[in-house]
């Protein structure tokens, strides 16, 4: 990937952001908000309160944290 | 609050989505619609003059093409299996899908909903006789 030229690279990064609205949590071991950011309004996500239970603000998250290690694909959800 | 997954889980067009959604919304349609990966709603019950929420994941119906997607199960706190009376297949695919549940997640609890009871007089299950 690095030895492709940059504007290659600019162009498959704006498709990437384009397309997937990438956007991040960060939580605690306890499934608290640490930090988050990215294209969350693209999924309906606003005023996060950080410290407070992810599961509670953002409720389809229930049971699914902590991760213990492992990735979870779960695509397609509405 | 207290707060549980609850999973639908069958073969394709038992039910599942109408039940969610006559649950959920008090409404119901004839017109059938697929369902694409997981649809996620959420209601409110009261238990015991206790508010629980109870997060619905409504899950794409199994079928030969295509197998339910284990990692949408993670976290289930029990499990709604649906059988389309009037297709005995729907009742083999929830066994084998009950068995991979619980293989996943554990045996966490499961409810097995006999559905279409309006149609009974086409089911292919009758009282009292295994469908095997």
């Amino acid at each position: 990937m690095s030895n492709l030229p940059a504007p290659i690279l600019e162009y498959c990064q704006t498709l990437n952001f384009e397309q997937y609205s990438p956007a991040y949590l960060l939580t605690d071991k306890d499934g608290c908000l640490i930090d988050a950011g990215g294209s969350l309004t693209a999924y309906g996500v606003t005023n996060l309160q950080q410290g407070k239970p992810i599961a509670e603000q953002i409720f389809f998250l229930e049971g699914l944290l902590p991760l213990e290690g492992s990735n979870l694909l779960l695509p397609c959800i509405r | 609050m207290i707060q549980k997954k609850i999973c639908m889980v069958g073969a394709f067009a038992t039910g599942k989505t109408s039940l969610v959604a006559r649950f959920v919304r008090s409404i119901y349609s004839d017109v059938y619609q697929t369902t694409v990966g997981v649809k996620i709603d959420k209601k409110l019950v009261n238990l015991d003059s206790q508010e629980v929420s109870l997060i619905l994941w409504d899950l794409y119906g199994e079928d030969e093409l295509q197998k339910v997607r284990m990692s949408y199960l993670r976290g289930a706190s029990g499990y709604f299996l649906v059988v389309d009376g009037t297709r005995r297949s729907t009742f083999e695919t929830a066994l084998a899908l009950q068995a991979k549940v619980e293989q996943t997640i554990g045996a966490v609890p499961f409810i097995l909903v006999l559905n279409k009871l309006d149609l009974q007089a086409d089911w292919e299950l009758e009282e009292g006789r295994s469908p095997r």
